[in-house]
């Protein structure tokens, strides 16, 4: 198991590596950030200070190479705009980007799960429609457009939940729901295709044949096939998630990366895009090898092929 | 001499076809939908760019102060509601084509051939496909944005350039389900070109989950464009986009409500028609390959 | 008579609309008495699962009995509440499954899964199930009990999980036992294993057992009594010996007629002294590729062989030899470590693909899965045509051919233009077969063609290859582990076992008087010995 974990962590630098070699390009490509730093108005003379200040003059191999030296330390080093360190900025940020995913996620397992099985347990049934619109409804729901919804119904009309900021749990319902919407169709959809692939299976008629309880057949024998790729499906969603933020983070305001990708992009804020990417990437490679782990230990089939 | 045990079913498609509502339902809004798109002009009933400062925000029929003339309302430039909504239309549809048509073909390209060949080639292709999805969409498309400017072409291909994954994934274990069957064998066999076999032998066989993923990813696209163009990272003002709509309704939401209701109302309607018509061809196509 | 344990009367089974008839199950009637087999025997879609499954009640939804009574214990199982039927399943009437690996929950131990038949049924502390479970398995012949009680089931051969899910139905001590071919997806010798097993568990505990098969053979060695079906009709019921010996029925006498006999007919002449095919010295090794499996596995070891002009060479074996190996290898769709293919002179194997590629008219394959090896989206005429038109004949010409192929297979020349969906699964055979001939190949190597195929479908295919042998004088390599039907089409047979030829010879000879251990032992195996008819190959040409 250690040795199939490297291997893994292997590619998954491998694949870090890449996707940050291609953002640091890209944005290098967005223009010229002295231009940013120093401010449209300023001097021909004072640009090519910045620049030379900055280093931007030098190949952009160099420049990446400096860049990731520095990033593997936890230095990002330091916003163009807001003059600070990157890594302070992220450490501020990131627990209420992260927070807002993990509740959006278990707010979607939450329907998602006793949803699926119930749906499937009698197909063709009526929860079994009811979770077939739902699923259709949250997949063709524009994100945004819920959020500001929910604003005009939860926080204009009945003035039951702040519309804005971070301050109180109550700021991060709607932010929740609307996040969690986004989520829910996929994981409703393998929880309930699972569920009914497991019931249909012959290991499900040998349960039955022994005699098991309805309830046992389900939990023991059937739901344990689904949680393997519904583990998968949740990391994935997850990984989705915390780069999905971006507009709800706009529309509630709150202070997480998302909104803060928003701002860094608009102005060009190079570091911050950059560190902000890495992360993400980071976390998407970090959650699909948990979900590989964790799979292993729920299959020994899985376990085995390693 | 042996005659086939079934009677040809060539036309069952068509039958079930016209018997299974929700495709029909779904397959006509989207014919409706296609039709407003190509026919805005003569549908709508002004310039959706002329602006009149003078008959700013009217509210629509049913509100109080509404004006006639102006049957959904005006917006805060004064821009007819209802003739910026039709024209809306096209900006979605043609986003949601054009970029389904460039990821599909990547992402078809790509997940026939890690499927065919197997080994270092889909090693290959799976680190290209892995990479891809730890790229998050979202923040790329912005950057890709900042980078070349803000326009509807530069969306088409941010969007088609980024959306390949699914159809990779999808095609490459259907591929590799059809490589693994004899004919493929038979067809090598018989001293069939790769190329012959991956064109005649399996495309044909993965075409329906292309057809389905290609729905599903309309969708997405459709919603992804909204959403970039409510960020201001799509496309960009005066043109008629949704979800540029919703980003100037948002400035009026604690006035105005109902001016996002509409425009969002349009984008639901359409992905939903698009996804069930997706949903229903894969169970149509579905039960066509079981048999 | 009073020691009946179970009693199935007058069911009748309905079929979901559009089915190609009402019932599935059709008036049947049948006893099962105390300690005794009764094998329901029938080809597929014959009703005989769903009788199985009907009587614990088990059937899958679309499946509705609408007549009848199942008697046990003096109460009608079709009557009986759900919580009555869970009582009874697993405990009174237990059942054993044809896929042993797909049968038992791939995520939970062997032993926890026996150790649920207790807690089903709320029976012993955990401490004695445990207990119980490795007795059990001990009782069903597993080797090393304590490992199997831990091992998950991949962990184990088919044998062995098939002896898991026999201790699990033992484990209450049923009154019947339902077996739904549980031999079928195991190879000869396992089988030959399971079935004795099964014989002495029957007569230490004294339980009565209703087994499902489709093998004629088996019926032969396992069961006292044995009811036909046909179509979701019983056509014939009683003694065993008296129905395999004494058919009444015309089904019954033909579907016993279509039994390959293991004893082989008479060589029809002097075989051909030349040597169209040489394989030399095979090797091939298949590398365990995942992380920790390492495990390389040989495929084929030092395999040599010549194919005579006109001779069918069967290669025989247990899954795992190498058979099929061998046939690909042959094909060039696997590659050899090492070792030399002679055609004309030639050593395929040192050939580049491109100097292979019009080589590869020699030879050609047929199939076993008549479903998978027919492209769905492409019409019979074109799969047929499809190969010369690549090897350069005009495409007018090579439609024309295949509809004359068509007919020669058997098949109607309207079916140019149909699906392979339309066809069964006899017919697609034969399209495969056309498919093969099209190219006109000297060699064909046929791998376990008529293993997916019912009983009588089999019978007509084998005849058909072995005329269209015979008409085209081509030479042929026949894959099979059946061994019945290679003593029917081959000439000679090798034996393969573990990737290497260990016998050779002609097929009377292998047949009367084996050489080796390995081939006197499957030879033993294979269940109703005297059973089956020399198959009238030569009288019937295709026209």
């Amino acid at each position: 198991m250690t040795s199939f974990i490297i291997k893994r962590l292997a590619s998954a630098v491998l694949t870090i590596l890449v996707v940050s070699a291609l953002t640091f390009s890209l944005a290098f490509l967005a223009g010229d950030p002295a231009i940013a730093i120093a401010g449209k108005d300023s001097s021909a003379a004072d640009i090519a200070r910045v620049r030379e200040y900055y280093g931007f003059d030098r190949p952009v191999v160099i420049q990446y190479g400096e860049w990731l030296a520095k990033a593997l330390t936890g230095d990002f080093g330091r916003s163009f705009h807001y003059q600070q360190s990157v890594a302070d900025m992220l450490a501020s940020r990131l627990p209420i980007t992260f927070g807002l995913g993990v509740a959006a996620i278990i707010f979607a397992l939450a329907i998602a799960v006793p949803l699926g099985v119930a749906a499937a347990a009698k197909p063709g049934g009526l929860i079994d429609r009811f979770a077939l619109g739902l699923s259709v409804l949250g997949q063709a729901m524009p994100t945004f457009w819920l959020a500001l919804l929910l604003v005009v119904l939860f926080g204009l009309t009945l003035r039951w939940l702040p519309i804005s900021g971070n301050a109180t749990w109550q700021h991060f319902v709607m932010p929740t729901i609307a996040l969690g919407t986004f989520a829910l169709p996929a994981l409703l959809r393998i929880t309930r295709a699972g569920t009914l692939d497991a019931l249909r299976s012959d290991y499900v008629r040998t349960a039955r044949a022994k005699g098991l309880g309805a309830g046992k057949v389900l939990f023991r024998h059937a739901l344990r096939n689904v949680m393997i790729p519904l583990v998968s499906i949740s990391a994935v969603q997850l990984g989705a998630l915390l780069a999905g933020s971006i507009v709800i983070e706009q529309i509630f305001a709150l202070q997480g990366i998302g909104a803060l990708s928003y701002d860094a992009t608009l102005r060009a804020d190079l570091p911050v895009v950059q560190a902000i990417t890495l992360i993400v990437a980071v976390f998407y490679v970090l959650l699909t090898l948990v979900a590989d782990i964790v799979n292993a230990i729920l299959d020994p089939r899985i376990r085995e092929s390693w | 001499m042996a005659k086939p045990v079934q009677s040809n079913t060539g036309s069952g498609l068509l039958r079930r076809l016209a018997s299974n509502a929700p495709v029909l339902i779904s397959g006509s809004i989207l014919l409706a939908l296609v039709v407003i798109a190509v026919a805005a002009p003569l549908l709508a009933p002004y310039d959706p760019y002329a602006q009149d400062l003078s008959r700013r925000l009217l509210p629509p029929i049913g509100y109080a102060g509404h004006d006639p003339a102006h049957f959904l309302g005006t917006d805060g430039f004064g821009r007819d509601y209802l003739s910026r909504l039709i024209y809306g239309t096209r900006i979605s549809l043609l986003i949601g084509f054009s970029v389904v048509l460039i990821a599909g073909f990547i992402g078809t390209t790509i997940g026939l051939l890690a499927g065919y060949f197997g080994g270092k080639v889909d090693q290959v292709l799976m680190f290209v496909i892995n990479t891809r999805l730890a790229m998050p969409v979202f923040l790329a498309a912005m950057a890709v944005v900042v980078v070349f400017g803000a326009s509807l072409t530069a969306t088409v291909l941010t969007l088609g350039f980024f959306l390949w994954d699914r159809f990779a994934v999808v095609i490459r274990s259907t591929t590799q389900q059809v490589a693994a069957q004899d004919f493929v064998l038979a067809a090598r066999s018989a001293g069939f070109s790769n190329t012959r076999i991956l064109t005649r032998e399996i495309l044909p066989n993965v075409l329906s989950s292309v057809v389905v993923i290609a729905t599903l990813e309309m969708g997405s696209a459709i919603l992804l464009e909204a959403a970039l163009s409510f960020l201001g990272f799509g496309v960009q003002e005066p043109t008629p986009s949704w979800g540029l709509m919703l980003s100037q309704a948002r400035e009026q939401l604690f006035f105005d409500a109902w001016l996002i209701y509409l425009p969002g109302l349009a984008l639901l309607s359409l992905v939903l028609a698009v996804n069930i018509f997706g949903d229903g061809l894969r169970d149509l196509l579905g039960a066509r390959d079981r048999t | 008579m009073n020691d009946t344990v179970l009693s199935i009367q007058c069911l009748s089974v309905a079929l979901p609309e559009g089915a190609d008839r009402r019932l599935a199950v059709d008036d049947v009637s049948l006893d099962l008495r105390k300690g005794e087999t009764v094998c329901i025997v029938g080809e597929s879609g014959s009703g005989k699962s769903i009788t199985a499954f009907s009587v614990v009640g088990l059937l899958s939804p679309q499946l509705v009995p609408v007549a009848g009574k199942v008697l046990f214990g003096g109460n009608d199982l079709l009557k009986a509440p759900a919580a009555e039927m869970r009582r009874i399943r697993g405990a009174r009437i237990a059942m054993i499954f044809q896929e042993p690996m797909t049968a038992l929950n791939p995520v939970l131990r062997c032993g926890q899964q026996i150790m649920e038949m207790f807690e089903a049924h709320g029976l012993h502390t955990h401490r004695a199930r445990r207990a119980r479970a490795i007795e059990l398995l001990t009782e069903v012949g597993l080797p090393d009990p304590a490992k199997a009680f831990s091992a998950f089931p991949h962990e184990l051969s088919g044998g062995q999980r098939q002896r898991v899910m026999i201790a699990m139905a033992l484990a209450l001590e049923p009154d019947v036992i339902i077996a739904d071919e549980p031999t079928t997806a195991l190879d000869v010798t396992t089988q030959a294993q399971i079935l004795s097993l099964l014989k002495r568990l029957r007569e230490n505990h004294g339980t009565a057992i209703l087994f499902i098969t489709h093998d004629f053979g088996v019926v032969a060695e396992i069961a006292d009594r044995v009811a036909v079906m046909h179509r979701g009709k019983v056509v014939e019921s009683g003694p065993t010996v008296d129905v395999l010996n004494d058919p009444q029925e015309a089904y019954t006498r033909d579907l016993l007629a279509a039994v390959p006999a293991l004893t082989p007919p008479a060589p029809a002449g002097k075989p051909d002294a030349e040597i169209v095919l040489s394989g030399l010295n095979l090797n091939k090794t298949y590398r365990g590729r995942s992380f920790f499996n390492r495990r390389d596995v040989p495929a084929l070891t030092d395999v040599s062989f010549d194919l005579y002009r006109g001779e069918t060479l069967g290669i025989v074996g247990e899954s795992g030899s190498g058979k099929s190996t061998l046939g690909r290898c042959l094909m060039r769709l696997a590659d050899l470590d090492a070792g030399e293919i002679i055609v004309d002179g030639k050593d395929l194997h040192a050939l580049s693909e491109r100097a292979f590629q019009p080589m590869r008219k020699t030879m050609q394959m047929v199939f076993q899965d008549p479903f998978a090896s027919l492209n769905p989206q492409r019409t019979v005429g074109r799969i047929i045509a499809d190969g010369p038109i690549v090897h350069g004949k005009a495409e007018s010409l090579a439609l024309a051919q295949a509809e004359e192929l068509l007919s020669f297979v058997g098949l109607d020349p309207s079916s140019m233009n149909r699906y392979p969906r339309e066809f069964s699964g006899g017919q697609r055979q034969r399209i495969g077969i056309a498919r093969a001939l099209a190219l006109e190949p000297k060699i064909i190597i046929a791998d376990e063609p008529v293993s997916a195929l019912d009983v009588s479908v089999q019978a007509q295919v084998l005849k058909l290859l072995r005329g269209l042998k015979v008409r085209l004088s081509l030479s042929m390599i026949f894959i099979t582990h059946d061994l019945r039907v290679a003593a029917q089409i081959c000439d000679r047979v090798a034996v393969m076992q573990r990737g290497r030829i260990i016998e050779m010879g002609p097929t009377a000879e292998i047949f009367s008087n084996p050489k080796s251990e390995y081939t006197r032992a499957l030879l033993a195996a294979i269940p109703g010995q005297g059973l089956g008819a020399k198959q009238a190959f030569e009288s019937e040409l295709p026209a």
